[in-house]
Protein backbone atom coordinates (compact mmCIF):
# COMPACT_ATOMS: atom_id res chain seq x y z
CA UNK A 1 0.00 0.00 0.00
CA UNK A 2 2.75 2.43 0.97
CA UNK A 3 4.63 1.71 -2.22
CA UNK A 4 1.56 2.41 -4.28
CA UNK A 5 1.06 5.77 -2.57
CA UNK A 6 4.70 6.60 -3.02
CA UNK A 7 4.28 6.00 -6.70
CA UNK A 8 1.33 8.35 -7.18
CA UNK A 9 2.91 11.25 -8.93
CA UNK A 10 2.44 14.68 -7.31
CA UNK A 11 1.58 15.85 -10.80
CA UNK A 12 -1.64 13.86 -10.59
CA UNK A 13 -2.60 15.51 -7.27
CA UNK A 14 -1.82 18.91 -8.78
CA UNK A 15 -3.82 18.28 -11.96
CA UNK A 16 -6.85 16.84 -10.15
CA UNK A 17 -6.82 19.65 -7.58
CA UNK A 18 -6.44 22.22 -10.35
CA UNK A 19 -9.20 20.70 -12.45
CA UNK A 20 -11.68 20.52 -9.54
CA UNK A 21 -10.74 24.01 -8.40
CA UNK A 22 -11.35 25.24 -11.93
CA UNK A 23 -14.87 23.76 -11.78
CA UNK A 24 -15.67 26.03 -8.84
CA UNK A 25 -15.10 29.14 -10.97
CA UNK A 26 -17.99 28.66 -13.45
CA UNK A 27 -20.23 27.42 -10.62
CA UNK A 28 -19.56 30.63 -8.70
CA UNK A 29 -19.92 32.86 -11.73
CA UNK A 30 -23.17 31.17 -12.72
CA UNK A 31 -24.80 31.73 -9.33
CA UNK A 32 -23.60 35.35 -9.35
CA UNK A 33 -25.12 35.75 -12.79
CA UNK A 34 -28.42 34.26 -11.65
CA UNK A 35 -28.62 36.55 -8.62
CA UNK A 36 -27.80 39.61 -10.65
CA UNK A 37 -30.42 38.73 -13.25
CA UNK A 38 -33.22 37.79 -10.89
CA UNK A 39 -32.75 39.99 -7.87
CA UNK A 40 -33.50 43.70 -8.08
CA UNK A 41 -32.01 45.16 -4.89
CA UNK A 42 -34.58 47.02 -2.86
CA UNK A 43 -37.41 46.21 -5.27
CA UNK A 44 -39.49 43.42 -3.79
CA UNK A 45 -42.14 43.25 -6.47
CA UNK A 46 -39.81 43.10 -9.48
CA UNK A 47 -37.63 40.54 -7.70
CA UNK A 48 -40.61 38.37 -6.87
CA UNK A 49 -41.97 38.51 -10.41
CA UNK A 50 -38.63 37.73 -12.07
CA UNK A 51 -37.89 34.86 -9.73
CA UNK A 52 -41.29 33.26 -10.20
CA UNK A 53 -41.08 33.73 -13.98
CA UNK A 54 -37.71 31.93 -14.07
CA UNK A 55 -37.99 29.63 -11.10
CA UNK A 56 -35.95 26.87 -12.70
CA UNK A 57 -33.08 29.28 -13.39
CA UNK A 58 -33.24 30.37 -9.74
CA UNK A 59 -33.13 26.74 -8.61
CA UNK A 60 -30.21 26.01 -10.93
CA UNK A 61 -28.36 28.92 -9.37
CA UNK A 62 -29.04 27.43 -5.94
CA UNK A 63 -27.77 24.03 -7.02
CA UNK A 64 -24.56 25.41 -8.44
CA UNK A 65 -24.05 27.34 -5.21
CA UNK A 66 -24.59 24.14 -3.23
CA UNK A 67 -22.20 22.18 -5.43
CA UNK A 68 -19.28 24.61 -5.21
CA UNK A 69 -18.49 23.99 -1.50
CA UNK A 70 -18.78 20.24 -2.05
CA UNK A 71 -16.24 20.38 -4.88
CA UNK A 72 -13.99 22.54 -2.68
CA UNK A 73 -13.85 19.73 -0.09
CA UNK A 74 -12.13 17.55 -2.67
CA UNK A 75 -9.91 20.40 -3.84
CA UNK A 76 -8.58 20.91 -0.33
CA UNK A 77 -8.08 17.18 0.24
CA UNK A 78 -5.95 16.87 -2.89
CA UNK A 79 -4.03 20.02 -1.96
CA UNK A 80 -3.49 18.48 1.48
CA UNK A 81 -1.89 15.43 -0.15
CA UNK A 82 0.26 17.70 -2.25
CA UNK A 83 1.36 20.13 0.48
CA UNK A 84 1.52 17.92 3.59
CA UNK A 85 5.27 17.31 3.12
CA UNK A 86 5.92 21.05 3.50
CA UNK A 87 4.32 21.42 6.94
CA UNK A 88 1.75 19.03 8.25
CA UNK A 89 0.22 21.37 10.85
CA UNK A 90 -0.30 24.15 8.32
CA UNK A 91 -1.80 21.67 5.88
CA UNK A 92 -4.28 20.61 8.56
CA UNK A 93 -5.15 24.21 9.35
CA UNK A 94 -5.94 24.73 5.66
CA UNK A 95 -8.34 21.76 5.68
CA UNK A 96 -10.00 22.89 8.92
CA UNK A 97 -10.63 26.44 7.67
CA UNK A 98 -12.14 25.24 4.44
CA UNK A 99 -14.38 22.65 6.11
CA UNK A 100 -15.76 25.25 8.53
CA UNK A 101 -17.04 27.31 5.62
CA UNK A 102 -19.01 24.42 4.13
CA UNK A 103 -21.87 24.06 6.68
CA UNK A 104 -22.27 27.84 6.81
CA UNK A 105 -22.52 28.18 3.04
CA UNK A 106 -24.90 25.24 2.71
CA UNK A 107 -27.24 26.09 5.60
CA UNK A 108 -27.42 29.67 4.43
CA UNK A 109 -29.22 28.34 1.34
CA UNK A 110 -32.20 27.78 3.62
CA UNK A 111 -32.89 31.50 3.26
CA UNK A 112 -33.37 31.08 -0.47
CA UNK A 113 -35.81 28.25 0.13
CA UNK A 114 -37.68 30.53 2.53
CA UNK A 115 -37.94 33.13 -0.23
CA UNK A 116 -39.21 30.53 -2.70
CA UNK A 117 -41.79 29.24 -0.23
CA UNK A 118 -43.02 32.76 0.52
CA UNK A 119 -43.48 33.39 -3.19
CA UNK A 120 -44.96 29.97 -3.91
CA UNK A 121 -48.55 31.13 -3.51
CA UNK A 122 -49.25 28.37 -1.01
CA UNK A 123 -52.72 28.59 0.50
CA UNK A 124 -51.59 28.83 4.10
CA UNK A 125 -49.68 32.02 3.32
CA UNK A 126 -52.64 33.89 1.82
CA UNK A 127 -53.33 35.46 5.22
CA UNK A 128 -50.56 37.88 4.23
CA UNK A 129 -50.96 40.29 1.34
CA UNK A 130 -48.92 39.65 -1.79
CA UNK A 131 -46.84 42.76 -1.07
CA UNK A 132 -46.02 41.55 2.42
CA UNK A 133 -44.96 38.14 1.15
CA UNK A 134 -42.77 39.76 -1.50
CA UNK A 135 -41.12 42.01 1.08
CA UNK A 136 -40.42 39.04 3.36
CA UNK A 137 -38.96 37.13 0.42
CA UNK A 138 -36.56 39.99 -0.30
CA UNK A 139 -35.60 40.06 3.39
CA UNK A 140 -34.65 36.37 3.24
CA UNK A 141 -32.71 36.92 0.02
CA UNK A 142 -30.77 39.62 1.86
CA UNK A 143 -30.08 37.15 4.68
CA UNK A 144 -28.88 34.60 2.14
CA UNK A 145 -26.47 37.18 0.83
CA UNK A 146 -25.07 37.88 4.29
CA UNK A 147 -24.84 34.16 5.02
CA UNK A 148 -22.56 33.98 2.01
CA UNK A 149 -20.55 36.85 3.46
CA UNK A 150 -20.00 34.82 6.66
CA UNK A 151 -18.94 31.78 4.63
CA UNK A 152 -16.49 33.99 2.74
CA UNK A 153 -14.57 34.54 5.98
CA UNK A 154 -13.50 30.92 5.62
CA UNK A 155 -13.18 31.02 1.84
CA UNK A 156 -10.58 33.67 2.67
CA UNK A 157 -8.97 32.11 5.75
CA UNK A 158 -8.00 28.79 4.16
CA UNK A 159 -5.98 30.67 1.55
CA UNK A 160 -3.53 31.85 4.22
CA UNK A 161 -2.12 28.42 5.13
CA UNK A 162 -2.40 27.48 1.45
CA UNK A 163 -0.36 30.54 0.43
CA UNK A 164 2.14 29.92 3.21
CA UNK A 165 2.63 26.31 2.11
CA UNK A 166 2.97 27.29 -1.55
CA UNK A 167 5.50 29.97 -0.56
CA UNK A 168 7.58 27.56 1.54
CA UNK A 169 7.22 24.56 -0.74
CA UNK A 170 10.05 25.08 -3.18
CA UNK A 171 7.96 23.31 -5.81
CA UNK A 172 5.74 26.29 -6.60
CA UNK A 173 6.79 29.84 -7.48
CA UNK A 174 6.91 31.92 -4.30
CA UNK A 175 4.91 34.74 -5.84
CA UNK A 176 1.85 32.48 -6.05
CA UNK A 177 2.07 31.97 -2.32
CA UNK A 178 2.22 35.71 -1.73
CA UNK A 179 -0.77 36.32 -4.00
CA UNK A 180 -2.80 33.66 -2.20
CA UNK A 181 -2.05 35.20 1.18
CA UNK A 182 -3.12 38.58 -0.21
CA UNK A 183 -6.31 36.88 -1.40
CA UNK A 184 -6.95 35.76 2.15
CA UNK A 185 -6.89 39.31 3.44
CA UNK A 186 -8.85 40.57 0.45
CA UNK A 187 -11.76 38.28 1.27
CA UNK A 188 -11.50 38.80 5.04
CA UNK A 189 -11.50 42.60 4.82
CA UNK A 190 -14.36 42.45 2.35
CA UNK A 191 -16.51 40.30 4.66
CA UNK A 192 -15.92 42.26 7.84
CA UNK A 193 -16.39 45.59 6.06
CA UNK A 194 -19.80 44.46 4.83
CA UNK A 195 -20.92 43.77 8.39
CA UNK A 196 -19.80 47.27 9.36
CA UNK A 197 -21.80 48.61 6.41
CA UNK A 198 -18.84 49.55 4.21
CA UNK A 199 -18.34 48.31 0.69
CA UNK A 200 -14.62 48.03 -0.03
CA UNK A 201 -14.65 45.43 -2.83
CA UNK A 202 -11.30 43.95 -1.88
CA UNK A 203 -12.66 40.55 -2.88
CA UNK A 204 -11.38 41.14 -6.40
CA UNK A 205 -7.78 40.75 -5.21
CA UNK A 206 -8.88 37.42 -3.84
CA UNK A 207 -10.02 36.13 -7.16
CA UNK A 208 -6.73 37.07 -8.86
CA UNK A 209 -4.48 34.90 -6.65
CA UNK A 210 -6.87 31.98 -6.86
CA UNK A 211 -7.21 32.06 -10.65
CA UNK A 212 -3.44 32.26 -11.20
CA UNK A 213 -2.89 29.38 -8.78
CA UNK A 214 -5.49 27.23 -10.57
CA UNK A 215 -3.90 27.93 -13.94
CA UNK A 216 -0.45 27.09 -12.60
CA UNK A 217 -1.70 23.78 -11.17
CA UNK A 218 -3.24 22.85 -14.51
CA UNK A 219 -0.57 24.07 -16.89
CA UNK A 220 2.70 23.73 -15.01
CA UNK A 221 1.77 21.38 -12.18
CA UNK A 222 4.58 21.09 -9.63
CA UNK A 223 8.35 20.69 -9.68
CA UNK A 224 8.34 16.92 -9.21
CA UNK A 225 12.00 16.61 -8.19
CA UNK A 226 11.60 19.19 -5.43
CA UNK A 227 8.36 17.58 -4.25
CA UNK A 228 9.96 14.14 -3.96
CA UNK A 229 12.87 15.61 -2.03
CA UNK A 230 10.46 17.28 0.42
CA UNK A 231 8.33 14.15 0.75
CA UNK A 232 11.37 12.03 1.60
CA UNK A 233 12.60 14.53 4.18
CA UNK A 234 9.26 14.78 5.96
CA UNK A 235 8.58 11.04 5.90
CA UNK B 1 10.84 22.79 10.31
CA UNK B 2 10.15 19.77 12.52
CA UNK B 3 13.09 20.58 14.77
CA UNK B 4 11.92 24.14 15.14
CA UNK B 5 8.48 22.94 16.25
CA UNK B 6 9.98 20.53 18.70
CA UNK B 7 11.97 23.36 20.19
CA UNK B 8 8.96 25.63 20.81
CA UNK B 9 8.94 25.66 24.58
CA UNK B 10 5.79 24.42 26.29
CA UNK B 11 5.89 27.63 28.31
CA UNK B 12 5.56 29.69 25.12
CA UNK B 13 2.74 27.47 23.95
CA UNK B 14 0.94 27.91 27.24
CA UNK B 15 1.39 31.70 27.06
CA UNK B 16 0.09 31.87 23.47
CA UNK B 17 -2.91 29.71 24.31
CA UNK B 18 -3.59 31.73 27.46
CA UNK B 19 -3.31 35.11 25.76
CA UNK B 20 -5.56 34.11 22.87
CA UNK B 21 -8.03 32.63 25.34
CA UNK B 22 -8.04 35.87 27.34
CA UNK B 23 -8.69 37.79 24.13
CA UNK B 24 -11.93 35.81 23.88
CA UNK B 25 -13.19 37.28 27.14
CA UNK B 26 -13.63 40.89 25.91
CA UNK B 27 -14.79 39.70 22.47
CA UNK B 28 -17.31 37.35 24.04
CA UNK B 29 -18.50 39.88 26.58
CA UNK B 30 -18.92 42.49 23.87
CA UNK B 31 -20.62 40.14 21.42
CA UNK B 32 -22.84 38.17 23.73
CA UNK B 33 -23.36 40.25 26.81
CA UNK B 34 -22.77 43.95 26.31
CA UNK B 35 -23.96 44.47 22.75
CA UNK B 36 -27.23 42.58 22.97
CA UNK B 37 -27.90 42.86 26.70
CA UNK B 38 -27.41 46.61 26.80
CA UNK B 39 -29.67 47.18 23.81
CA UNK B 40 -32.34 44.52 24.02
CA UNK B 41 -35.24 44.95 26.40
CA UNK B 42 -36.95 41.60 26.69
CA UNK B 43 -40.52 41.69 25.44
CA UNK B 44 -40.37 45.41 24.56
CA UNK B 45 -40.06 45.68 20.79
CA UNK B 46 -40.30 49.48 20.58
CA UNK B 47 -37.61 50.31 23.15
CA UNK B 48 -35.36 47.61 21.74
CA UNK B 49 -35.76 48.92 18.21
CA UNK B 50 -35.03 52.48 19.29
CA UNK B 51 -31.97 51.39 21.28
CA UNK B 52 -30.54 49.43 18.39
CA UNK B 53 -31.07 52.13 15.83
CA UNK B 54 -29.58 54.72 18.19
CA UNK B 55 -26.41 52.62 18.54
CA UNK B 56 -26.31 50.88 15.21
CA UNK B 57 -22.51 50.88 15.09
CA UNK B 58 -22.30 49.23 18.51
CA UNK B 59 -24.72 46.59 17.32
CA UNK B 60 -22.71 45.99 14.13
CA UNK B 61 -19.52 45.75 16.17
CA UNK B 62 -21.14 43.07 18.30
CA UNK B 63 -21.77 41.06 15.13
CA UNK B 64 -18.16 41.49 14.07
CA UNK B 65 -16.78 40.54 17.48
CA UNK B 66 -19.00 37.46 17.60
CA UNK B 67 -17.54 36.36 14.25
CA UNK B 68 -13.98 37.24 15.26
CA UNK B 69 -14.25 35.42 18.58
CA UNK B 70 -14.88 32.20 16.70
CA UNK B 71 -11.74 32.59 14.62
CA UNK B 72 -9.68 33.38 17.70
CA UNK B 73 -11.30 30.32 19.29
CA UNK B 74 -9.79 28.13 16.56
CA UNK B 75 -6.35 29.48 17.49
CA UNK B 76 -6.94 28.84 21.21
CA UNK B 77 -7.98 25.26 20.64
CA UNK B 78 -5.10 24.45 18.32
CA UNK B 79 -2.59 25.97 20.77
CA UNK B 80 -4.14 23.95 23.62
CA UNK B 81 -4.06 20.85 21.43
CA UNK B 82 -0.31 21.22 20.95
CA UNK B 83 0.16 21.71 24.68
CA UNK B 84 -2.05 18.85 25.86
CA UNK B 85 -1.58 16.30 23.08
CA UNK B 86 1.15 14.47 25.03
CA UNK B 87 -1.34 13.71 27.83
CA UNK B 88 -3.83 11.87 25.67
CA UNK B 89 -3.98 12.36 21.94
CA UNK B 90 -7.55 11.08 21.50
CA UNK B 91 -8.96 13.35 24.18
CA UNK B 92 -7.08 16.29 22.67
CA UNK B 93 -8.61 15.54 19.25
CA UNK B 94 -12.07 15.27 20.83
CA UNK B 95 -11.57 18.72 22.33
CA UNK B 96 -10.72 20.20 18.91
CA UNK B 97 -13.68 18.46 17.25
CA UNK B 98 -16.16 19.82 19.81
CA UNK B 99 -14.91 23.38 19.35
CA UNK B 100 -14.92 23.17 15.57
CA UNK B 101 -18.46 21.79 15.48
CA UNK B 102 -19.80 24.74 17.45
CA UNK B 103 -18.18 27.38 15.26
CA UNK B 104 -20.44 27.30 12.18
CA UNK B 105 -23.48 27.24 14.47
CA UNK B 106 -22.36 30.33 16.33
CA UNK B 107 -21.39 32.20 13.20
CA UNK B 108 -24.53 31.42 11.27
CA UNK B 109 -26.59 32.53 14.26
CA UNK B 110 -25.33 36.07 13.63
CA UNK B 111 -27.64 36.15 10.62
CA UNK B 112 -30.52 36.72 13.03
CA UNK B 113 -28.85 39.98 14.07
CA UNK B 114 -28.46 40.91 10.41
CA UNK B 115 -32.20 40.24 9.98
CA UNK B 116 -33.09 42.48 12.93
CA UNK B 117 -30.93 45.29 11.54
CA UNK B 118 -32.49 44.96 8.11
CA UNK B 119 -36.03 44.99 9.54
CA UNK B 120 -35.26 48.17 11.47
CA UNK B 121 -33.31 49.77 8.62
CA UNK B 122 -36.28 51.65 7.23
CA UNK B 123 -35.70 50.12 3.79
CA UNK B 124 -38.39 51.16 1.32
CA UNK B 125 -39.48 47.68 0.43
CA UNK B 126 -40.38 46.96 4.07
CA UNK B 127 -42.74 49.93 4.47
CA UNK B 128 -45.56 47.61 3.48
CA UNK B 129 -45.44 46.57 7.14
CA UNK B 130 -46.25 48.97 9.96
CA UNK B 131 -43.38 50.15 12.16
CA UNK B 132 -44.81 48.13 15.04
CA UNK B 133 -44.88 44.97 12.94
CA UNK B 134 -41.28 45.46 11.84
CA UNK B 135 -40.18 46.06 15.42
CA UNK B 136 -41.99 42.93 16.56
CA UNK B 137 -40.36 40.88 13.82
CA UNK B 138 -36.98 42.33 14.79
CA UNK B 139 -37.49 41.25 18.39
CA UNK B 140 -38.47 37.78 17.17
CA UNK B 141 -35.13 37.49 15.34
CA UNK B 142 -33.27 38.83 18.38
CA UNK B 143 -34.90 36.12 20.50
CA UNK B 144 -33.91 33.53 17.90
CA UNK B 145 -30.35 34.78 18.28
CA UNK B 146 -30.49 33.81 21.93
CA UNK B 147 -31.68 30.32 21.05
CA UNK B 148 -29.03 29.98 18.34
CA UNK B 149 -26.35 30.74 20.91
CA UNK B 150 -28.01 28.28 23.30
CA UNK B 151 -27.56 25.57 20.68
CA UNK B 152 -23.95 26.65 20.18
CA UNK B 153 -23.61 26.67 23.99
CA UNK B 154 -23.85 22.88 23.92
CA UNK B 155 -20.46 22.82 22.22
CA UNK B 156 -19.00 25.67 24.27
CA UNK B 157 -19.72 23.35 27.17
CA UNK B 158 -18.77 20.01 25.63
CA UNK B 159 -15.19 20.93 24.70
CA UNK B 160 -14.45 21.86 28.32
CA UNK B 161 -14.87 18.23 29.35
CA UNK B 162 -11.90 16.82 27.41
CA UNK B 163 -9.99 20.02 28.22
CA UNK B 164 -10.67 19.64 31.95
CA UNK B 165 -9.83 15.95 31.81
CA UNK B 166 -6.51 16.65 30.08
CA UNK B 167 -5.62 19.40 32.56
CA UNK B 168 -6.53 17.09 35.47
CA UNK B 169 -4.43 14.21 34.15
CA UNK B 170 -1.55 16.32 32.86
CA UNK B 171 0.58 16.63 35.96
CA UNK B 172 1.86 19.95 34.64
CA UNK B 173 -1.22 22.00 35.53
CA UNK B 174 -3.08 22.07 38.88
CA UNK B 175 -5.75 19.40 39.15
CA UNK B 176 -8.27 21.81 40.59
CA UNK B 177 -8.27 23.73 37.29
CA UNK B 178 -9.29 20.55 35.53
CA UNK B 179 -12.17 20.05 37.96
CA UNK B 180 -13.34 23.64 37.49
CA UNK B 181 -13.28 23.29 33.71
CA UNK B 182 -15.35 20.11 33.86
CA UNK B 183 -17.85 21.95 36.06
CA UNK B 184 -17.85 24.64 33.36
CA UNK B 185 -18.86 21.98 30.85
CA UNK B 186 -21.89 20.97 32.88
CA UNK B 187 -22.78 24.60 33.57
CA UNK B 188 -23.20 25.32 29.87
CA UNK B 189 -24.95 22.02 29.18
CA UNK B 190 -27.49 22.45 31.98
CA UNK B 191 -28.17 26.03 30.89
CA UNK B 192 -28.68 25.05 27.27
CA UNK B 193 -31.02 22.16 27.90
CA UNK B 194 -32.76 24.04 30.70
CA UNK B 195 -33.58 26.83 28.28
CA UNK B 196 -34.92 24.42 25.69
CA UNK B 197 -37.13 22.63 28.20
CA UNK B 198 -38.39 25.39 30.46
CA UNK B 199 -39.60 28.71 29.06
CA UNK B 200 -38.90 30.52 32.35
CA UNK B 201 -35.45 29.05 32.88
CA UNK B 202 -33.15 31.67 34.33
CA UNK B 203 -30.63 29.83 36.50
CA UNK B 204 -27.66 30.96 34.38
CA UNK B 205 -25.29 28.49 35.99
CA UNK B 206 -22.64 29.33 33.39
CA UNK B 207 -22.34 32.77 34.96
CA UNK B 208 -20.72 31.04 37.96
CA UNK B 209 -19.05 28.01 36.42
CA UNK B 210 -17.81 30.20 33.56
CA UNK B 211 -15.17 31.72 35.86
CA UNK B 212 -13.05 28.65 35.23
CA UNK B 213 -12.60 30.05 31.71
CA UNK B 214 -11.07 33.20 33.16
CA UNK B 215 -8.96 31.48 35.82
CA UNK B 216 -7.54 28.86 33.46
CA UNK B 217 -6.17 31.26 30.81
CA UNK B 218 -4.86 33.56 33.58
CA UNK B 219 -3.01 30.59 35.04
CA UNK B 220 -1.57 29.77 31.62
CA UNK B 221 -0.32 33.33 31.15
CA UNK B 222 0.94 34.01 34.68
CA UNK B 223 2.14 30.63 35.91
CA UNK B 224 2.46 28.75 32.64
CA UNK B 225 3.07 25.02 32.93
CA UNK B 226 5.47 22.77 34.78
CA UNK B 227 7.91 22.57 31.89
CA UNK B 228 9.85 19.55 33.08
CA UNK B 229 6.72 17.47 33.50
CA UNK B 230 5.29 18.56 30.12
CA UNK B 231 8.52 17.71 28.30
CA UNK B 232 8.75 14.34 30.01
CA UNK B 233 5.25 13.47 28.83
CA UNK B 234 5.95 14.79 25.33
CA UNK B 235 9.02 12.55 25.10
CA UNK B 236 7.07 9.53 26.31
CA UNK B 237 4.28 10.19 23.85
CA UNK B 238 6.83 10.57 21.08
Amino acid sequence: MTTRIAETSPLIYARVAGFLYLLVVPLGIFSLYVSSRLIAPGDARTTANTIMASESLFRLGMVSDLLAPLVLIFVVLFLYKLLKPVNKNMAWLMVIFLLLGVPIALLSKLNQFAALLLLSGADYLTVFTTEQLQALALLFLHLHDRGGTIAFIFWGLWLFPLGYLVFKSGFFPRILGVLLMISCFGYLINSFAIFLDYNVNTGLFGALGEVLFILWLLIKGVDVEQWKKQALESA
Amino acid sequence: MTTRTAETSPRTRARVAGLLYLLLVPLGIFAILYGPVALIVSGDAITTANNIMASELLFRLSIVSALLSQIVGIGVTLALYQLLKPVNRNMASLMVIFVLTGIPITMLTELTHVAALQLLSGADYLTIFTTEQLQALALLFLDLHGYGLTIAGIFWGLWLFPLGYLVFKSGFLPRILGVLLILGCFGYLIDSFGLFLFPDYNLNIALYTGWSEVIFPLWLVIKGVNVEQQEKLALEAG
